[in-house]
């Protein structure tokens, strides 16, 4: 069968930890199955997590000379500080999927946030001459030595994102129209005990990671990953049950990030002590 | 006026004193040690300066990385395979535009080769590491030179911010012979870069970013190039007419300005400076001549750059090259009928 | 619960998620608010995940070369004597690359003080073995786990370092796990560099659940690991004054 000649210049942006390099991977594994020629780079800085993570890939039906591009035909944001990053891969012809929209999209349909990838990849997939099923099998045998939920989770992801791109509306979306969450203006997430000792729990959303470490070492087991609030890498915050809380500051102590402050009013003198 | 004889490494130690410096660094290798050596000797009875003999010439180098970063006049002095390691060390100092001096001289090579002398650490001195070149690189021809290009070397590197050399050789190093130490005209002044109560810096020498590594080399490059013009230095010997220009550089330029005095057609262009390299005058001088002579003690280090700065001329040249090798003023003459 | 020697600016900072550089630059953090030393501290960083800290702080920093950092800070001091020069290392920096630098710096009791930060690989490039990678530990270049018997046994820094240090050397091993120690280590052993007195090193036992891939629970388990095999404590104090 003769084809049309075909030539993609697909851009992924985001961060380090979202899946970028996974995402790119797939889709050419999926593509060269597929009979395209291809061509792909990761492009990143030092850090292992946040910083800046690209992904340029490159599918054609003719030989592909150079790894780089200028212009992308197709840019997948996977957060919003990527913006000015990528602000000079866009032209008027290039499309856009703003994947930091769909940030807490997993979450809403019980998917672990690490499935943000998958579902972005699915968003992806309706805007590309190959088949879905292919990236499906390609999914799952990326992922054969994951833990089985987790596969599950990423193949269910997948097609969620492939269902949810095929109702977007096909006219391309623009870089300026998006707008920008800033995240040093998110207000922090602050406890208040109801009964002595007074305690103030606060977590500064922008800072916390999602290590896990104070649900870890905290001695009560009063705190737990949020259902609804993320923090600076779209991963779910902490949150702390304050009636557990007894204010010994060990959230606030071993924190990596400084993302957590713990004050405690001592009880008066004579005053009979809670627990 | 103070004179007297002395070596070329003990003058170089004597320079850079009157330059300023107070602390050197530096791990023996010959043709090299004296200068440790005589630094430590003068240290003896001078309190201000401390001399440290580290480890091993990476060491030697970071050191003199931190003591410029604290403000003092600092150097290290090197050869041949000491020389290879020290390209870690200077490499950061032009990446960051410190202040680093270092005296090297010219050994046989590669690798451990003689002990004795070369111009094989032209590629080197003037290009290695993962860099560009910008650096300061002085060429001593006599004992003279010696004394007056390492305070040289001193100002620039402090005046303007690159990694400066002098990049002499193993026979200049050991010879003895009178030399003039004059109080020089200007010293640059120093300045704190870590420490200061008073500010904070935070200083890197990572990216994240092509983009933003691009920002700062061409920043790097443009400083470099405004500077270059005022840095780089050259002596044109000319008798009578020019038939033929020999290009020669360090103590083999000695030998040519010999071999030129005995003939009058033989003229002489002899950069002081190798980085950078003083090219609008080499073209100037190379368009007047019928047959160029480029002579070094090497396999075309130096004539790569002769060619480079004469890019464009048509040219009539011819390479003598004699890696490892001393060359008298007898063998130029016979080189050049 | 933020140093106030830290640049806010540059929070959240730009470590992993329970990165043990975390806790650690926090700690000291709080100890140079203590000492009330902001201004005369000068933090060299070695290249690792160390260098990550360079803008992290309202203190004179810089990112050296790998395993060199001790030298500039040694030259440092000895221009600079008022400075309060700190080396903060990784287990390559320290271990490998740089433990000819670190040996001869203790060796002549130069008055730096280094901190180095064990966490048993080598994080920033994607976590292959170190000199202090544990026996059967799994990394990137161990693939079916350490083999001691073709690397060797894991690295012991402080204890091969103390035979060549003089009397007033101050050499500890710490773990993230006890934030507390780790602040009153660190200012013992800035002590010991205002005092006059000499060489200090701090061994840092740290994690990285980026490259161990476990989560909170499981990385406490591998520290206790190494907490195990790695000695705790004051290994060598300078002698009191007679």
């Amino acid at each position: 069968m003769k084809r049309e000649h075909l030539s993609l210049k697909i851009l992924l942006a985001g961060e380090g930890g979202q899946g970028i390099q996974a995402m790119a991977q797939i889709l050419q594994a999926a593509a060269y199955q597929t009979g395209f020629q291809t061509l792909y780079i990761p492009n990143y800085g030092v850090e292992q997590r946040g910083g800046v993570s690209l992904a340029y890939l490159q599918i054609s039906t003719l030989p592909i000379p150079y790894p780089k591009f200028k212009t992308a035909d197709i840019l997948v944001l996977m957060c919003e500080r990527a913006i000015p990053r990528v602000k000079p891969y866009q032209n008027s012809q290039t499309q856009v999927i703003n994947g930091a929209f769909f940030l807490n999209t997993p979450a809403q349909h019980n998917l672990s946030p690490k499935t943000h990838n998958m579902l972005i990849l699915g968003i992806l997939s309706v805007l590309l001459p190959i088949d879905s099923e292919v990236i499906r099998q390609t999914i799952k045998k990326r992922f054969q030595k994951a833990p089985v939920l987790l596969l599950n989770q990423n193949e269910q992801a997948f097609l969620l994102g492939r269902g949810l791109g095929l109702r977007l509306p096909q006219d391309a979306q623009r870089l300026k129209k998006i707008p920008v969450d800033d995240h040093r203006k998110w207000p922090d997430h602050i406890s208040l005990s109801k009964k002595d000792p007074k305690i103030i729990h606060t977590i500064i959303r922008r800072y916390c990671k999602s290590c896990g470490t104070c649900i870890a070492r905290c001695p009560t087991k009063a705190l737990h990953f949020s259902k609804t609030l993320t923090g600076i890498y779209g991963t779910p915050i902490v949150e702390v049950e304050i009636k557990k809380c007894i204010g010994c500051k060990m959230c606030e102590t071993v924190c990596p990030d400084t993302a957590i402050s713990v004050k405690k009013e001592e009880p008066l003198a004579g005053s009979p002590q809670k627990s | 006026m103070k004179k007297g004889l002395f070596t070329g490494n003990e003058i170089v130690v004597k320079a850079a004193i009157q330059a300023g410096a107070q602390l050197m660094f530096g791990y023996p290798i010959t043709p090299s040690t004296e200068i440790l050596e005589s630094f430590a000797e003068e240290a003896v009875s001078h309190p201000e300066l401390r001399f440290i003999q580290t480890e091993d010439e990476i060491s030697a180098g970071f050191g003199v990385i931190g003591a410029v970063l604290g403000g003092k006049k600092a150097f290290t002095a090197t050869a041949g395979p000491g020389t290879v390691l020290m390209q870690d060390a200077i490499s950061m100092a032009e990446a960051m535009r410190l202040p680093f001096v270092g005296i090297i001289t010219q050994r046989g090579g590669p690798s451990t080769g003689t002990v004795i002398y070369s111009q094989q650490e032209v590629t080197l001195t003037c290009f290695g590491g993962n860099t560009e070149g910008l650096r300061f690189v002085y060429s001593p021809s006599n004992l003279q030179d010696v004394y007056d290009l390492t305070i040289a070397a001193f100002n620039s590197a402090w005046q303007y911010r690159f990694p400066a050399f002098l990049l002499t050789d193993g026979y200049l190093a050991k010879a003895k012979g009178e030399v003039r130490l004059h109080q020089p005209g200007y010293l640059a002044s120093t300045k704190e870069i870590l420490g200061k109560e008073e500010t904070i810096v935070n200083i890197r020498n990572t990216y994240s970013t092509e983009e933003e590594l691009f920002a700062v080399l061409k920043k790097n490059l443009a400083d470099y190039q405004k500077i270059a013009k005022r840095v780089s230095r050259y002596r044109i010997y000319q008798k009578k007419r020019i038939d033929s220009l020999i290009f020669a550089h360090g103590s083999v330029a000695s030998a040519c300005l010999a071999a030129c005095e005995a003939k009058d057609d033989l003229a002489l262009f002899q950069p002081l400076t190798l980085r950078p390299f003083p090219r609008q005058a080499a073209k100037h001088w190379a368009k007047k001549a019928k047959k160029i002579f480029i002579v070094e003690s090497s396999a075309g280090q130096f004539a790569r750059l002769v060619k480079e700065a004469l890019s464009g001329l048509p040219l009539n040249m011819i390479e003598c090259q004699r890696p490892a090798l001393g060359i008298t003023p007898k063998e130029v003459l016979e080189w050049v009928r | 619960m933020i140093p106030k020697c830290y640049k806010k600016e540059s929070l959240p900072h730009l470590f992993c998620p329970g990165c043990g550089y975390g806790v650690i630059l926090k700690s000291l953090g709080f100890t140079i608010d203590q000492l009330k030393i902001a201004h005369q501290t000068v933090l060299g960083l070695d290249i690792g995940c160390a260098l990550l800290a360079w803008n992290l702080f309202n203190v004179d920093t810089i990112q050296t070369h790998h395993g060199r950092t001790i030298p500039v800070m040694a030259g440092l001091k000895l221009a600079k004597p008022k400075a309060i020069a700190l080396a903060l290392v990784g287990d390559g920096g320290a271990y490998a690359i740089g433990l000819q630098s670190l040996l001869h710096s203790a060796h002549r009791n130069d008055p730096i003080t280094v901190i180095v930060v064990n966490n048993s690989l080598y994080a920033m490039t994607g976590g292959q073995m170190a000199p202090t990678t544990l026996e059967g530990e799994i990394t990137t270049t161990t693939p079916l786990g350490r083999d001691c018997q073709k690397t060797g046994l894991p690295f012991l820094g402080p204890e091969t370092v103390i035979p060549l240090t003089n009397q007033f050397a101050y050499i500890a091993r710490v773990s993230i796990r006890n934030p507390f120690v780790l602040e009153e280590t660190f200012k013992k052993a800035i002590l010991n560099q205002m005092k006059g007195k000499g060489f200090s090193l701090v061994e840092v036992l740290s994690v990285c659940p980026t490259n161990w891939k476990t989560d909170a629970e499981k990385t406490f388990q591998f520290l206790k690991e190494m907490e195990d095999y790695y000695r705790l404590g004051e290994i060598k104090k300078p002698k009191e004054e007679a």
